[in-house]
């Protein structure tokens, strides 16, 4: 059985883990701005570490980095240490760290099944999208099914509001342990990072929106979709250049996360 | 699995499929709607086709790579308005990934299917 101390030390290289992705959605994004290339979301880019030097070592360590962040955000939710309130707001709270829990676990059984390679490598820069598709059409298919996805589209919708609060305001910072207080520039990486997530969060809330009305599951999309849709603006080689130059910067502050961060897993059974 | 039929009077080449596929029964099927599409080209001129699909199952990733495939080779047989209802939006989904040509439609009522291949609303 695995102790509350590993399970902390997984939840750290979690936070590592998600740094890379992110840093390398970062670059496929800046990549596409100026040189043409594809945008990629999560899932994406963890699939293009498959065909790598030691990648599948690689990948297998991620995979253990991304689980170990889903029990920690699943365990938060359940136990509740930092004493979230059972108001809306608190509640809101726990449920997002169980949508994100589900979200790594989903990255990291991807990651995990391309190290053992029992799964062929999707050809697709974006499964992510698909899945949001495929997603939204199965919901599409239930009693009510367009207020299901306008729910879905609803709760993306306060996760970039969450993200946007965490850039405009700057608190996250103080969940880094040490002496001194963090220097400026890494408080910086971090509210550039999180703004440029909420912008994609954004985007990927008004798709499920417009799936929502039209009651076409092929309206729906995820990240890569996000950031397709901002390179199609007036001036969106510069608006996806500067995204992705953020979601690398997201990425950065999550490996100083791995290092810094105030974290303990508390798994249920354990002391 | 499925059946291909031509009517005459009204020119339309009608496909009902039902079931899970296999590749074997997705090359059988290709092979015999290029040569029925064919030849009823060749004979009674240009047709429309209606595909009735909602008996069919969810099918698996290299049934509708394979059915992608055929698409080329059925488009240059009709450029006419090509239908398809299915039961489900998931089943919508996975249709269109495959008829995505500007004259190909998937809808989620026959009778909607039926009214736009009759109608005047068709790409050029």
């Amino acid at each position: 059985m695995i102790s509350d101390a590993n399970a902390t030390w997984l939840a750290k290289l979690g936070f590592a883990a998600r740094g890379v992705v992110y840093i390398l959605v970062g670059w496929f994004a800046v990549d596409a701005a100026l040189r043409g290339g594809e945008v990629a979301d999560n899932q994406g880019a963890i699939g293009s570490m498959a065909d790598e030097a030691f990648g599948p070592v690689l990948l297998a360590i991620i995979a253990a980095g991304l689980l170990g962040y889903a029990v920690w955000r699943l365990t938060e939710a359940a136990a509740n240490p930092e004493q979230i309130g059972r108001d809306v707001k608190g509640s809101l709270k726990r449920i997002g760290h169980v949508v994100s829990g589900i979200a790594h676990l989903i990255l990291a059984w991807t990651a995990a099944k391309l190290a053992l390679k029992t799964g062929s490598r999707d050809a697709a820069v974006s499964p992510g999208d698909e899945s949001a598709r495929d997603w939204t059409a199965l919901l599409l298919d239930q009693p009510a099914g367009r207020l299901l996805v306008g729910a879905v589209a609803i709760g993306v919708l306060v996760a970039a509001f969450q993200q946007g609060q965490k850039a405009w305001r700057g608190d996250f910072i103080r969940d880094l342990r040490g002496d001194a207080p963090a220097p400026g520039y890494v408080c910086t990486m971090g509210r550039i990072g999180y703004g440029a997530r909420a912008l994609v969060f954004l985007i990927v809330a008004g798709l499920f929106g417009l799936a929502a009305w039209s009651a076409h599951a092929s309206d729906a999309g995820g990240v890569a979709d996000a950031l397709e849709k901002l390179q199609s603006q007036p001036g969106g080689k510069w608006l996806l250049a500067l995204t992705g130059l953020g979601l690398a910067l997201f990425g950065a502050y999550s490996l100083i996360e791995a290092r810094f961060r105030r974290l303990h897993v508390d798994l249920p059974g354990t002391d | 699995m499925y059946t291909i039929s031509f009517d005459v009077p009204s020119k339309t080449l009608t496909i009902v499929t039902e079931g899970f596929w296999s590749i074997a029964t997705t090359a059988a099927f290709s092979a015999e709607l290029l040569a029925r599409g064919t030849a009823a080209r060749l004979y009674h001129g240009r047709f429309v086709v209606l595909a009735d699909l909602r008996k069919a199952s969810i099918q698996p990733l290299k049934v509708v790579d394979a059915l992608e495939a055929m698409m080329p080779k059925a488009l240059k047989v009709t450029s006419a308005p090509i239908a398809a209802v299915v039961a489900s939006h998931l089943a919508k989904l996975q249709t269109e990934r495959y008829l995505k040509a500007a004259n190909c439609r998937t809808f989620l009522d026959i009778d909607a299917a039926r009214a736009w291949l009759a109608s005047d609303d068709h790409p050029a």
